[in-house]
């Protein structure tokens, strides 16, 4: 089945319009009412500059500076999660591997958390990024070198130390709250920020997010072939010339930022680094030259799913991002499990 | 100038000597066998010889340069490996595991060449496992497994192969094939050192065998005897390193130990000797 | 033989679980459901009978003089009716000054307290007031322990700090200072209903950067309307503080904007909540941004539930209609 090109193509396709049919959809869809001719208007104004048409001003703002820059982070930040399961996955050779099981986004979270309590993310903008990647490299760093002994990576205690990792960081998160509380715009700021979610973002956060994933995306197109290697085991990468060490510890770069940014912008959203691609392997193969689009692709369009059901149906709640996530993907992750009957090695 | 050898090697672990005072020399058109107990540190001195674990001190040499200066790449045009291990739990096709072997030679978006493909089909060929081709490595037996990994180191077209129990899962048929295909690479000029636990095998096929194991007095391995199959197939080193007491028979110039039986006063002793070394040695 | 002892343990876990739903005796209280309904209070002069939302009820012989106000609400609100004197401890959120109106009222020698139930018991307290939000295991205990306990009501409207105020001062035998109070709030209120009787009524959102709004039936929404304005979430969202996307609220297009300032930032400069939605470019269009009619006023103001709300009142009243007069306060009686 995956050698059939024809079927990876078919995939491929697939994906690439269910993305674009939620683009639209994103674009099209919102509470506030816009009539559909006037956002084709408005688009047609922004893209080529034409018709000076007498438009209400408020619903060019939603159209161009809402709308659209929360469904390009949806896009991008659902990718990048994607993206760094996929390569932890290949790295670490198993599929349990994600960014949320190794620690990898509390340590995000945990970094944003603390620029919050800093008061460092009413001054800049990049504050909050900032600190999410070096929280992320941190968790990542103690939890890479606990399960490493003498160049050998035990995965067994790779995610155990993980799972501590993360415990720790979501207890230091804990702790921060409740020093705030005596600050309580603060204490909110922090409550909500952690709640994640795509809700007030803005073309600033699109700066963050997009460059990081377009460029980690373009550095991981070429280490495909090496992440293909990997996959066999560390000798075995070895012996056909694959300097395992400096791989290891680009791909690692590259995930942490990817996570590091899609944290700071969206906050902890798990469950897709997990389950995406996974479904991806199971219906394309190992190979990552077609695993890395398809990755970028059902990643970007589970997150913008998933946002748009929530906008759609529990508007009025504040029911978690990272929620709806697990919500929609552990069943169909379980369902392809049954199907597979894998054994984890 | 030889394609491999090492100098005074020591290797240890958390502060305890594992291997030590190994000087070899190789040339090519050899087919040695590394042979010893298990446990005596034949994978290990296989994986310092590629480079893969880092020796406390002494050196391996490729072509007269220091292994350790020299970028991976570049060692594996010169040197493939048969790794012992052949888990294999992810589905690519036993052509694309075997096309693996080519990267060395290819960047990263390169992909294989006419003659690239040639050497691959090549490798399949001389492995017989043409037909499985296009089988996923995931539906393959344990043998079906081995050979496509020796296929591939073979499609790296590295002037010297190393291997680690490359027929422990084959049957014997293929055992039989493996081992004379190895033999007719060394006779067109390839190097190849193997770990091999049957010592007919290694008697019949490899023109140098080296014995690892414990001097007495020592917890550390080392190189015991080098050389012929008849030199090195000795009643005492039989007795000191396998804890066995066999005819030795030279039939048509080929060594052969047969009624292989237990030394049993030895066991007792050894125990001892065992116990302290057991520690994880790759 | 094992199967007979599972029984065994299977009926004493009914008998247990029957138990607790007929509430027999006081150790079953303890189970008991917290209400939220507020403490009735029985009885013209002491001793009055205190009826809690669970039913159980205590009996005040002697007004009481070891207080303890474990809620924000109450310490504001005994801060105008009783001798601190009284108190033998208030709720530590009082010092606050991103939450309370009264910093620095109380003395430091008065015990903060963090509601944690031991501490409370080891001060000997012989009234403790606690709210809706009050953790309904430190309840339990204080029931269970005889200790008469005051629940004020939740305060979604003024009626209700008006209920709360008359609750403490017939429980603190200060009735006339509470009916100063009430009567205080009431001419405020009735003196801005007045003046902004016959204006127009401008389009008002309250939003909390995070992302948050209020709908009917809540102090913020009567706040507005008092003040002569028109909530636009109220219908839009429901009732109480909801989630409001920020399209949603951008395309209700209000004319007036009012936020929380933050505490660590009073003035308008970088960082402050106003900078921060002046800058957002999404909101550039909207009337209230574009008519520089984005105001922001103390949290603690918006977010009281005692008497200190008329300031929040007054202050909105005032922004949406800057020519209205302030209330004259004749000097009331301590």
């Amino acid at each position: 089945m995956f050698s059939n090109l024809r079927f990876v193509q078919l995939i491929l396709m697939l994906l690439i319009a269910l993305c674009a049919g939620l683009t639209l959809l994103g674009i099209l869809q919102g509470p506030a009412d816009i009539p559909l001719a006037n956002i084709g208007i408005i688009l047609k104004q922004a893209l080529f500059n034409t018709g000076a048409q007498a438009l209400p001003n408020w619903q060019t703002s939603i159209i161009l500076d809402v709308r659209l820059p929360r469904v390009i982070i949806a896009l991008f930040a659902g990718a990048s999660l994607a993206l760094c399961g996929l390569v932890m996955q290949g790295m670490f050779r198993n599929p349990l591997a994600s960014p949320s099981v190794l620690g990898v986004s509390s340590g995000a979270s945990l970094g944003a958390v603390i620029a919050i309590y800093l008061g460092a993310s009413l001054v800049s903008a990049w504050a909050i990024p900032l600190f999410a990647f070096i929280g992320a490299s941190i968790s990542l760093t103690i939890v890479y070198r606990v399960a490493s002994n003498h160049g050998q990576t035990s995965v067994a205690t790779l995610l155990l130390s993980g799972v501590a990792m993360s415990a720790l960081n979501v207890a230091a998160t804990s702790l921060l709250l409740a020093l705030s509380l005596s600050n309580w715009d603060v204490a909110r700021m922090i409550i909500y920020w952690t709640m994640g979610g795509l809700d007030g973002r803005t073309w600033d956060h699109v700066l963050i997010i997009l460059p990081i994933v377009v460029s980690g995306f373009v550095l991981l197109v070429f280490y495909s072939k090496q992440l293909d290697l990997l996959l066999l085991g560390e000798q075995h990468a070895l012996s056909v010339g694959v300097d395992v060490r400096r791989v290891r510890r680009n791909l690692l770069i590259i995930s942490t930022a990817m996570v590091g940014a899609s944290v700071s912008v969206v906050g902890g959203i798990g469950f897709i680094g997990l389950v995406v691609p996974h479904i991806m392997r199971l219906l394309l193969g190992p190979a990552h030259r077609y695993l890395l689009p398809a990755c970028l692709l059902a990643g970007a369009l589970t997150l913008l799913g998933a946002d748009l059901f929530i906008n759609r149906f529990f508007s009025e709640q504040a029911i978690p991002l990272g929620v709806v996530t697990a919500a929609l993907g552990a069943p169909f992750f379980l369902f392809l499990l049954i199907k597979q009957r894998f054994t984890l090695s | 100038m030889s394609p491999l050898s090492c100098s005074n090697l020591l290797f240890s672990y958390d502060k305890k000597p594992l291997l030590e005072n190994i000087s070899l020399d190789f040339t090519a058109g050899q087919f040695v066998a590394l042979i010893g107990a298990n446990g005596a540190g034949k994978s290990t001195l296989l994986q310092l010889l590629l480079g893969l674990i880092k020796q406390q001190s002494g050196t391996v040499f490729i072509d007269g340069r220091d292994i350790h200066r020299q970028k991976r790449r570049d060692i594996a045009k010169q040197l493939a490996f048969v790794p012992q291990s052949i888990e294999l739990p992810y589905a690519f096709s036993a052509q694309a595991l075997v096309a693996m072997g080519r990267n060395p030679y290819l960047g990263p978006f390169e992909l294989e060449t006419a003659e690239d493909q040639r050497i691959i089909h090549n490798a399949m060929h001389q492995t017989d496992i043409t037909h499985l081709k296009n089988r996923l490595v995931t539906t393959l037996s344990g043998g079906e497994k081995q050979r496509v990994i020796i296929a591939r180191a073979l499609a790296q077209q590295a002037a010297t192969l190393l291997l680690d129990e490359p027929i422990a899962n084959l049957d014997i048929c293929h055992q039989i094939e493996t081992l004379q295909l190895i033999r007719a690479l060394t006779h067109s000029g390839k190097l190849a050192i193997s770990a091999l636990h049957d010592l007919n095998l290694a008697a019949r096929y490899c023109d140098r065998l080296i014995l690892l194991g414990q001097m007495p007095g020592s917890s550390a391995t080392t190189v015991v005897a080098d050389g012929s199959p008849a030199q090195v197939l000795t009643a005492d080193n039989l007795a000191q390193c396998f804890s066995i007491a066999a005819d030795i028979i030279t039939c048509k110039g080929i060594v052969n130990l047969t009624n292989i039986r237990p030394i049993k006063e030895k066991i007792e002793q050894d125990n001892y000797a065992t116990q302290s070394t057991t520690s994880a040695v790759y | 033989m094992n199967n007979l002892k599972l029984l065994f343990f299977a009926l004493f876990l009914l008998l247990t679980a029957v138990l607790i739903h007929l509430q027999k005796g006081p150790l079953f209280a303890l189970f008991a459901g917290v209400s939220s309904a507020s403490t009735k209070i029985h009885g013209e002069a002491f001793p009055k009978t205190l009826i809690d939302g669970t039913g159980i009820e205590f009996v005040l012989q002697t007004p009481p003089t070891r207080i303890i106000s474990a809620t924000l609400a109450s310490d504001h609100i005994l801060s105008e009716l009783i001798n601190p004197q009284r108190l033998i401890a208030v709720s530590s959120y009082v010092d606050y000054p991103s939450l309370s109106n009264i910093v620095g009222f109380y003395d430091k020698a008065i015990t903060r307290t963090q509601g944690e139930i031991e501490s409370m018991l080891a001060l000997q307290p012989d009234l403790v007031f606690i709210a809706p939000y009050s953790n309904p295991e430190t309840v339990r205990y204080l029931l269970r322990s005889g200790i008469a306990i005051v629940r004020f009501a939740e305060v979604n409207a003024f009626s209700d700090i008006f209920s709360n105020v008359m609750l403490a001062a017939k429980v603190t035998n200060t009735v006339a200072q509470g009916e100063v109070v009430i009567n205080n709030l009431k001419a405020r209120i009735a003196f801005i209903k007045a003046q902004v009787k016959d204006k127009k009524k401008p389009r008002v959102l309250y939003y909390d950067l995070n992302g948050y709004s209020v709908g009917g039936h809540s102090l913020m929404d009567e706040a507005i309307q008092l003040s002569g304005g028109i909530n636009v979430a109220s219908g839009v969202l429901a009732d109480g503080e909801n989630k409001i996307s920020e399209e949603l609220a951008i395309s209700l297009q209000p004319d007036v904007i009012v936020i929380n300032q933050w505490v660590f930032n009073q003035d308008n400069q970088v960082g402050s909540p106003s900078a921060i939605l002046q800058n957002k470019k999404a909101w550039a269009d909207v009337p209230a941004i574009k008519n520089g009619r984005l105001y922001a006023l103390p949290g603690t103001w918006l977010r009281s539930v005692s008497q200190h709300r008329i300031k929040g009142v007054e202050a909105i009243a005032r922004l949406l209609h800057p020519d209205i007069d302030i209330y004259q306060e004749s000097p009331h009686v301590q």
